[in-house]
């Protein structure tokens, strides 16, 4: 079994925010408006947030893109008391809306606040999206054509991507990568297996610099950053 | 085709957006080398980028083309280059580059110049290309010894350890680049400011060598027959401009964007009758926007062709919705890009919404009903935008190739060009600007002392006093802004300004010890004035900043242009005084003074 995991390359990193962008249109995620952002209601499935440290004139700002981290040992996973939450065999912590009770335990016990809740009432002209882009035609799974209020939403590895690539037997890292992954003008980000000794992934991970963002916490995450 | 009909048509007035976006940086190449361009960068190959305020990752353009090869100069190849960053804002670029290092603003001239004083002291200059290939270079020499380094560190604010390390790690790092940006061209100076930037390439030799700055090819295009003229239109192109390109105003200047208001409000040189705007948004990008809706407003009649309800489209009397980019199409090449000939062609993607036309269909047809010399003008080159575009590529590939690949590429890029890459007088890259000269004896200037050093650093001229107004405003174009275009995107609204987490909003970034000489606080409503107007936003304390500057972004404060822009943040241009680089027309951003007190 494959082991998913993505590399995303602080030193190549412009911080222009096009996978912020690419994962709004790839998953239908809606946008928010001036009220929710103030309530950061907003949902988003990965972002760019920045860390400043020190005083000018030296002063240091990390822009860094957070999508989930995809743990092998899922905090959130350990919480949800409706298994609704869960990690399939190849590492992707997936949510299931159906059975997500909304109860927002996961994302208390999320240490990278990937997770966001949906407030927005379903009936909103946003949530149906009469226009899919051209190619979301063609494809055989688009996974959220409409939405659901009430339940915690998160990054997927864009998983639709992956099963589908499995199906064609396209290779996967090379011809199908998650949306935010091929998307990034700059290559700064890279998708594949980390039991393959080949892939760009293990070779960032075996990387004397690569880390992982809070590792004390021992939730062994498969996002690994290389740093500037 | 716009500059085809206007031609046909017989108007002078055909104002582009470029005397706002940058024409200083061309005059300030022209001054050196004789190229009234841009200057196109080997960036693969480089191994130290000095920006003097170039935002390349936020307002850069080519933006995607810089964007890809950032991430090919850090971990593409063996060996990473540094990026060093000039600028009074911690930018998303400083944040990303190796070293950021904040300057007084308006003073990268002054940097330039204290660096050519160490490099030229130091001996570390480029004696080869020097002795073989440039001119002028002992008056130059002479000019740059009037700004040794404890002068120069005075002005800029920066230690003069630290110019000197940056001058020896410039001129030792082969190949290196200085490049220039918005921050340092888009000041009444900057034409100079440009010029004496443009001369430390010339210092290291790093012209046209790999790794260095370059020439951009352009493409051969099959050629378009020369255009008829009929008695009015001769009549009429005789006419002065009404931005005053060319004359002593503005000596060497292609366009002169923003003296256009002035011009019509005042009827000089003759009173405006009709305007056409293709795609404009003046009365937002331009400093000083009041005065561009009184203007509007005295127009008699004004036809907008735009794909957006934006603000100059309120004040259209006709207006013509065209089509976005990825409705029509088009063919396009690199203004300035990896130096090598490219041209792409646009193919529609999706269909036009609604009656929207593209604007070369609606000229082709505007030339058609007009008739006579202006329909002969247009008759040749095919009756639609598709037939235009595969005419005017034509001589490039076949058209069928062209449909399946969509680009064409030229021969690879030769460097050292040095015998004929030069349109200057003397045929050399020229420290001691020919072509200035030439212009001023034209323009009948006396020659007076200081003006013949042709490398100076002049203070900026600030609106405003300093007692009453003690802080700079710095309005800069974030990302999200690109080109003012992209705010009706709500997308891009709520990640508007990546380093502050904060969308939908202008906020007013001040120095947080300025902020707190001010009694100013975090979130706080404040006023920031100018001597021309006054805008309220709430205030974003930021250690990266100058502490003299205050930093608005731009791109908001709209009052049309759709439900997810209208009425959202503020527009920094309200509180630019107006003035211009004299010699390329460009018009100054950062040249305001502003006060900044509690709401």
């Amino acid at each position: 079994m494959p082991k998913w995991a993505m590399v995303i390359d602080l030193d190549k990193c412009t911080g222009c925010q096009a996978c912020v962008v690419a994962c709004k249109e790839e998953n239908n995620v809606p946008h928010g408006s001036p009220e929710e952002q103030r309530r950061r209601r907003d949902i988003y499935w990965n972002k760019v947030i920045a860390v400043t440290r020190g005083r000018y004139p030296r002063i240091r700002t990390e822009l860094i893109p957070m999508p989930c981290m995809q743990c092998d040992d899922p905090p959130c996973v350990t919480v949800c008391p409706a298994k609704a939450t869960y990690r399939r065999e190849d590492g992707i912590v997936i949510q299931n809306y159906r059975r997500c009770i909304g109860c927002k335990y996961c994302m208390v016990a999320c240490p990278y606040g990937a997770r966001s809740f949906n407030f927005r009432k379903q009936d909103e002209k946003e949530y149906h999206r009469p226009d899919p882009p051209p190619d979301h035609h063609s494809r055989e799974v688009w996974p959220f054509p409409v939405r659901i209020q009430g339940v915690v939403e998160k990054c997927t590895f864009c998983f639709h991507r992956i099963d589908r690539g499995i199906r064609e037997r396209k290779k996967i890292g090379v011809e199908v990568v998650p949306a935010c992954v091929e998307a990034c003008p700059s290559c700064a980000m890279a998708f594949g297996d980390l039991d393959d000794p080949t892939s760009p992934v293990s070779n960032a991970f075996g990387s004397r610099t690569a880390f992982r963002l809070r590792e004390e916490l021992k939730t062994n995450p498969k996002v690994i950053y290389l740093p500037r | 085709m716009i500059f085809r009909f206007a031609g046909a048509f017989g108007t002078p007035n055909i104002v582009s957006g470029d005397g706002l976006d940058g024409e200083s940086e061309k005059s300030g190449n022209w001054m050196a080398d004789g190229h009234y361009e841009f200057s196109a960068y080997d960036l693969d190959q480089t191994q130290y980028l000095l920006l003097f305020g170039a935002d390349l990752l936020e307002s850069g353009r080519p933006l995607s083309h810089l964007l890809r090869k950032w991430g090919r100069i850090r971990r593409e190849r063996p060996n990473r280059a540094k990026i060093v960053m000039v600028h009074p804002r911690y930018s998303v670029t400083a944040a990303k580059s190796d070293e950021w290092i904040p300057i007084s603003p308006g003073t990268e001239g002054a940097l330039a110049m204290g660096m050519a004083y160490v490099i030229i002291q130091e001996r570390l200059y480029d004696k080869a290309f020097i002795e073989r290939w440039t001119a002028g270079f002992e008056n130059y020499r002479k000019v740059v010894f009037q700004y040794p380094l404890e002068q120069v560190s005075r002005i800029t604010g920066i230690p003069s350890d630290t110019i000197q390390r940056l001058a020896r790690e410039f001129a030792v790092t082969k190949p290196a680049i200085a490049m220039r940006g918005k921050g340092s061209l888009y000041l009444p100076g900057g034409s100079y400011n440009s010029y004496a930037i443009h001369c430390l390439n010339g210092l290291v030799g790093s012209i046209d060598v790999p790794g260095g700055v370059l020439y951009q090819e352009k493409p051969h295009y099959k050629a378009l027959p020369s255009i008829v003229e009929d008695g009015i239109a001769k009549k009429g192109r005789g006419q002065p401009p009404v931005d005053f390109r060319g004359t002593e105003r503005f000596p060497c200047a292609r366009t002169v964007t923003n003296q256009v208001p002035e011009s019509i409000l005042e009827e000089i040189p003759y009173p405006t009758e009709m305007a056409i705007g293709f795609n404009c948004n003046f009365m937002m990008t331009a400093p000083s926007t009041k005065r561009w809706e009184e203007a509007m407003k005295k127009v008699p009649f004004y036809v907008h062709l735009s794909p957006f309800m934006n603000e100059m489209a309120l004040y259209a009397d006709l207006l013509l919705p065209v089509t976005t980019y990825l409705e029509e199409w088009g063919y396009d090449h690199s203004s300035h890009g990896a130096g090598f000939a490219e041209v792409r062609i646009k193919q529609p993607v999706v269909k036009p919404y609604g009656e929207a036309k593209s604007s070369m269909d609606i000229l082709l047809m505007l030339a058609k009903k007009l008739g006579g010399s202006i329909e002969k003008s247009f008759a040749s080159l095919g009756e639609d935008q598709e037939r235009f575009v595969q005419f005017r590529t034509s001589s490039l590939m076949p058209w069928k190739d062209f449909l399946a690949k969509g680009v064409w590429v030229g021969p690879e890029y030769q460097y050292k060009k040095y015998d004929r890459i030069f349109k200057t007088p003397s045929k050399r890259f020229e420290f001691s600007s020919g072509n200035l000269e030439t212009l001023f004896v034209k323009n009948g200037k006396r020659r007076d002392h200081r003006r013949d050093d042709r490398h100076r650093y002049d203070e900026v001229r600030f609106l405003g006093e300093k007692e009453s107004y003690p802080l700079i405003l710095h309005p800069y174009q974030p990302l999200m802004a690109f080109e003012h275009g992209s705010q009706n995107y709500p997308w891009a609204q709520e990640i508007y300004l990546p380093l502050h987490g904060i969308g939908w909003n202008t906020p007013v970034e001040i120095h947080s010890e300025t902020a707190r000489r001010l009694g100013i606080r975090e979130g706080d409503e404040i006023w920031v004035e100018s001597s021309f107007s006054k805008i309220k936003a709430r205030a974003k304390c930021s250690e990266g900043l100058h502490p003299e500057v205050i930093a608005i972004p731009s791109g908001q404060g709209h009052y049309a242009y759709g439900r997810w822009q209208k009425g959202i943040g503020v527009n920094p241009n309200e509180l630019i005084g107006v003035d211009f680089d004299r010699i390329s027309g460009q018009s100054s951003y950062f040249n305001t003074r502003v006060k900044v007190y509690k709401a």
